[in-house]
Order: structure tokens, then sequence, then C-alpha cells
């Protein structure tokens, strides 16, 4: 039986208003605590996204893609638009698809980039360019190819290596 | 540049408001208002012009004029149609007004004054999510707005975005294409673009619960379910950030409220399947593995007209008539161009028995499951909350309530099994690492469907607060 729906038929008067009011009261609880939990949840993410006001401007150098492309950008005016490159790197995953995202439509050629080991780099493959992206400017990652020479050194850890045979 | 992206924002969702109006039955204002078609075709619009931009594409290269003679052709003949459907029925005209709603009591205006207030923070940390960061997070640069340059960029050559060199090449065109739709209406890549979208998909999502649960419920519980929505920052922040998931959960709700309208007593037109049909035929444009949702449709049709004893071919006969143009096209897709996904590729029925007959697989999944749930998406105490008062009111809820529950919820359970046997039987890669990227998002598909379903089962509490006076 539904006590929602009692009626003077199958209750006491005295026990419907109780439980009437007992629902009443629990639904306003449970409306003021949405409407906290909301308001609450809302001005955490508006405070934390407020943090980082300051990078909006100016809005085209702070955002990650913008700070990415500023590090690779040495490299860019050597690498073909189109085709396929090699890519190695030891540092964030994240990295391989910001690189990807910048030169495309370059395709990278990796092995796998998603989980550690990061060392991407497809072996199985003769690449006209190898683009090296690694830790820091004095960390050599990328060696054990006598054909590739390095044609640009960034100065950060990008450096880009073109394979002898493309450079005849 | 603002009017250049408004402009073909606005044609996408005409286009799919005018297709709606040509399926809605003539008197519906009630049961399928404006504002839910507005909604509505917010996520269809952008469906149909990527599907339309995927054909112009094969077809010819990628070319501002192409794109905009074909949709203004696809505008004319909606057009065309609905004068004809209105001719046909003079005294049956399309009320595009809202539907007449309660008048608002004072608890309904400060509930409503809440929701506005929670929406307008949401708005302004979006903005500033996005202005920080326009171009997304992980998936977003990795595959779908990577995806998008490729196609904008590489011009005839277009058809390199399926090279295995790109992260799942074998994923649906939906967002990529939108995004390049928008570029090419503007004639350059443009930051802005993927916030645009993705904007219209968060809040779009907001809209149509808050709609979908006035036409179910009636007021006060509406804006109820759209704060819930709101206060959950995972759902806010994969949406902000262009993960498919919320333009997945976007088709997904539309699906259920369509065929909740057509389950109801006043809403027995087979044009709502037809309607659902094509939002589900959608969700399968936006991700890969979501063709599962159109199986969990059909296979709880059966369960529910089976138990129910009604005929059940009609129905489904309907919803698949409505998927076919999308599903087409999506055949077409997987035919010619996609390669393997990679969850299926190299599966034989031996890998899958040894997975199935592997009991520690169901006990990881499980343990870790219990464990996320606990703490997911940072809820805060809104999970407490919902469940103490789902339990509580058990008693004095009306039965219809929980019949109305019904599809929806098998829906989701369905939904649920479906990706648990994905996870047992299918998945080839570390079984940790994979319930760790991707269930989390697996639940936020579901979450609008979920919120949907719990505000369907409990009672109108404007129903109480009214009857105490």
């Amino acid at each position: 039986m539904n006590l929602y729906y009692m009626t003077s038929n199958t209750a006491t008067k005295d026990t419907s208003e109780k439980v009437n009011r007992l629902i009443t009261l629990f639904s306003k609880i449970f409306i003021a605590l949405i409407i906290f939990s909301s308001f609450t949840s809302n001005i955490i993410l508006f405070y934390n996204s407020a943090k980082t006001l300051h990078r909006l401007w100016p809005c085209s150098a702070s955002n990650i893609v913008s700070r990415f492309d500023k590090r690779i950008e040495c490299i860019k005016k050597h690498l073909p638009g189109t085709g396929l490159v090699g890519y190695v790197s030891n540092r964030a995953p994240m990295e391989f698809a910001l690189t990807a995202y910048i030169l495309s439509p370059l395709f990278l050629g990796v092995k796998k980039y998603d989980r550690p080991p990061h060392f991407v780099e497809d072996r199985s493959k003769d690449y006209d360019f190898i683009i090296e992206n690694s830790i820091n400017h004095k960390d050599i990652i990328f060696k054990n190819r006598a054909q590739y020479v390095k044609l640009v050194d960034c100065a950060n850890g990008v450096r880009l290596y073109q394979n002898r045979k493309m450079k005849k | 540049m603002i009017f250049g992206l408004l402009a073909p924002t606005l044609i996408a969702i005409i286009c799919a408001l005018l297709l709606l109006s040509l399926l809605a039955p003539a008197q519906a204002k009630d049961s399928f208002p404006i504002m839910l078609r507005v909604f509505i075709s917010m996520g269809m619009g952008l469906g149909i012009s990527s599907c339309l931009l995927f054909l112009c594409l094969v077809f010819s290269p990628l070319s501002k004029n192409t794109l905009v003679i074909s949709e203004l052709s696809l505008i004319a003949t909606l057009i065309i149609c609905l004068y004809l459907k209105l001719r046909a029925c003079p005294g049956k005209m399309i009320d595009l007004r809202a539907a007449r709603l309660p008048t608002k009591r004072r608890a309904d205006l400060f509930i409503s004054v809440s929701f506005f207030i929670t929406l307008t923070l949401s708005l302004m940390a979006f903005i500033l999510l996005v202005g920080t960061n326009p171009h997304g997070e992980w998936d977003a640069i990795a595959i779908w707005n990577l995806k998008a340059r490729f196609i904008f960029r590489s011009g005839i050559n277009w058809e390199m975005v399926f090279s295995n060199h790109i992260a799942h090449p074998d994923y649906p065109l939906l967002i990529p294409l939108s995004i390049v739709r928008l570029w090419t209406y503007v004639g350059k890549e443009t930051a802005i673009v993927p916030p645009l979208i993705s904007g219209l998909f968060v809040f779009g999502t907001v809209g149509l619960l808050v709609t979908g649960i006035t036409i179910a419920k009636g007021r006060r519980q509406e804006y109820l379910g759209g704060m819930v929505l709101l206060a959950i920052p995972f759902f806010f922040k994969l949406g902000t950030f262009l993960y498919a998931d919320v333009p997945y959960a976007f088709y997904l709700l539309a699906t259920i409220i369509l065929l909740h309208i057509y389950g109801r007593p006043a809403g027995k037109e087979s044009s709502f399947l037809i309607m659902a049909g094509i939002t589900a035929s959608l969700a399968a444009w936006t991700k890969n593995e979501e063709l599962l949702f159109m199986v969990a449709i059909i296979v709880v049709f059966l369960i529910t007209r089976v138990l129910w004893r009604k005929p059940v071919a009609k129905e489904i006969t309907l919803f698949m008539l409505g998927s076919l143009p999308v599903t087409s096209v999506i055949i077409y897709f997987k035919m010619a161009f996609a390669v393997e996904n990679d969850l299926i590729s190299g599966v034989n029925p031996g890998h899958i028995l040894a997975r199935l007959t592997d009991l520690s697989r169901y006990m990881t999944i499980l343990d870790f499951f219990v464990k996320r749930i606990i703490d997911f998406g940072d809820w805060n105490i809104l999970p407490l909350v919902l469940f103490v008062y789902l339990i509580f009111m058990v008693f004095f809820m009306p039965r219809d309530n929980y019949t109305e529950a019904v599809f929806p919820a098998l829906t989701v359970i369905v939904m649920a099994a479906g990706y648990f046997f994905v996870y047992v039987a299918f998945s080839p890669y570390d079984l940790l690492w994979h319930l760790n990227t991707s269930l989390e998002r697996l639940i936020i598909q579901l979450t609008p469907i979920i919120l949907f379903t719990y505000f369907l089962i409990i009672p109108n509490t404007s129903k109480f607060l009214a009857a105490k006076k």
C-alpha cells in the first residue's frame, strides 16, 4: 500500500499528517543538500579555474600547446609538411601527442607512447628525419644509428636528426 | 569571426530542428515542447552536419562552397517537406510554443534561482578553463582535434587520417568533422571552435536533462537534476576538455528521453522511435565502442515487451529505420576507410574463452569498480544524499514511477553488463591500466541517464511541499 496516497479511509488523520510532515522535512533537507553541494562544487570549480586567470593574457602564449610549440619551434622549418618522421623521447607521453598535434599533417612514427617506457622510437623503420625530445639539453638519448646526422639542436633537449641517405 | 562561427552553428541546429518538426506528431506541444527540440537539435544538428561533410569529402575535396550548397539543399528539402506536411494536415499546425507549465511557487522560484546561479558559475568556470586550455586535454589533442587538423590541413589527402600512425584511426568522425566544418566556414583554423563544440554538448546535456525531467515530472524536479549534473566536476571537466564521453552521453540521454516520451500514454507516436533511432545512431557515430548502445536498446525493447506481452517487431523496426541513414554512413566509413578496432583486432574465440574462464579478471574489475565508485569524480556528498533519499522515499512512491523508470534503468544495466563483458572478454591491455583509464569515463557516459532515471523514480518533491499547505 502506498503511504503517499494514504487517505482517511486507510489510516487516521493524525498518522497521515505525521507521515506527510516527515516526508516534507526529508524533501526539504534533500533539496537543501543538493543546492548546497551543487553550490560548493561549482564555487570550488570556479575558484580553481580562476587561479589560472593570469594565464589568459596573452592567451596565445599561455596554453600547453602554445608553450610546447615554442619548445619545438626551431625544428619545424626543417621538417617536411607531410610524410613520416621518427620520434624518440624519455619525456611524458603527452609530449608525443603534442608534437604530433603541432606538426600535423606530418606523422610521427612510434612503437608505443601511451604507457611507460616512453622510449618510443620505432627501430624497425628507416626514417628521413628523427626528432629527439629528451628531458634536458645534456641528456642525449638517441644513439646507435650511424646513418643519422644531427641537423638542429634547440638546446632544450629537442634535436632533429637527418638520414644521410636523404641528405645526399 | 563570431558571426562566421555562429551562422554555421545555427544552420546545423535549424536543420535538426526542421527534421524534428517534420517527424514530430502534429499535436505534440506538451509531450515534445520546443525547448526539448532545441536541446536535442544542438547535438543532432552537429551530428547530421558532420555526416553530410563526411559524404561531401568522399565525393569531392573539402571546400566551403560544396559544404554551403549541400547544407542549404538539405534545409530547403526539409522546408519543402515540412510545408507539404502542413498542407496535408491544415488543421494540425505544428505548435512551436513551449508546453504550458504550472505556475511557479516561491519554493520553485528559490530552486530556479539556485539553478541559474549554479549554471552561471559553471559557465564562468567553463570560459576560464577553455580560455587557458582551448585545445583540450589528452583525448582532444591525441585524437579528436588532431584528426580535425589532419583533415583540414591535408586537403585532398584527408584520407591519411586513417593511417595507423594516428591513435584510434578507426574511431568515427562526428567530433573531428564538426570542428573541420566550422573551420571550413571560417576559412582558417581557430582555437575557439573545439571549446564551442564542447560547450554545446556540456550545457546541451544539462538542458536536455532539465527539459527531459520537466516533461516526465514537472517543475522543481528538473532544476534539481540539472544541479546534480553540474555538481559533478568530472563530468564538467571531461566535457570542457572535449572528451567524446560527454557528446556520447548527450546522445544516450536524448535517445532515452525520446523513448520515454514514446512510452507514455500520450506519446504513442511511432515518430518518436524514429527520432530515437537517429540520436542513437549519432551516438555510434561519436565513439567506436558505442555501437553497444544500439544493441542495448534493442535488448531492452525485447525484455520489456516480452515481460508486458506486447508486440516488439514494429518498435524495433521503426527504431532501426530511424538509425538507418547514419548507420549506413558508419557502415560505409568502416568498410571503406577504418582499420581494425584495437579491442577486437587479433582476438579469436580461444582468447575470449580463456579470458572468460579467468576468475581473477572478474575479481579485478569488481574490486576496481567498488573502490572507484566510492571516490568517483569528486562527487562530494551527492551520491550519499541521492541514495539516502531514494531509500527513504521507497515506501512513499507511486507504482507508476517504477514502471516509467523500467526502460532507462534496464538500459543502464544492460550497458553496464556490456562494458563488463568487454573488459572481461576483449580487453587486450593490462586490465588495471585499462580500467584506470576508462572506467570513470564509462560511468560518466551513463550518468545523465542514471540521473534521469533517478528523478523519474522519486516522487515530485513539490507535491509534498504543496500537500503541507
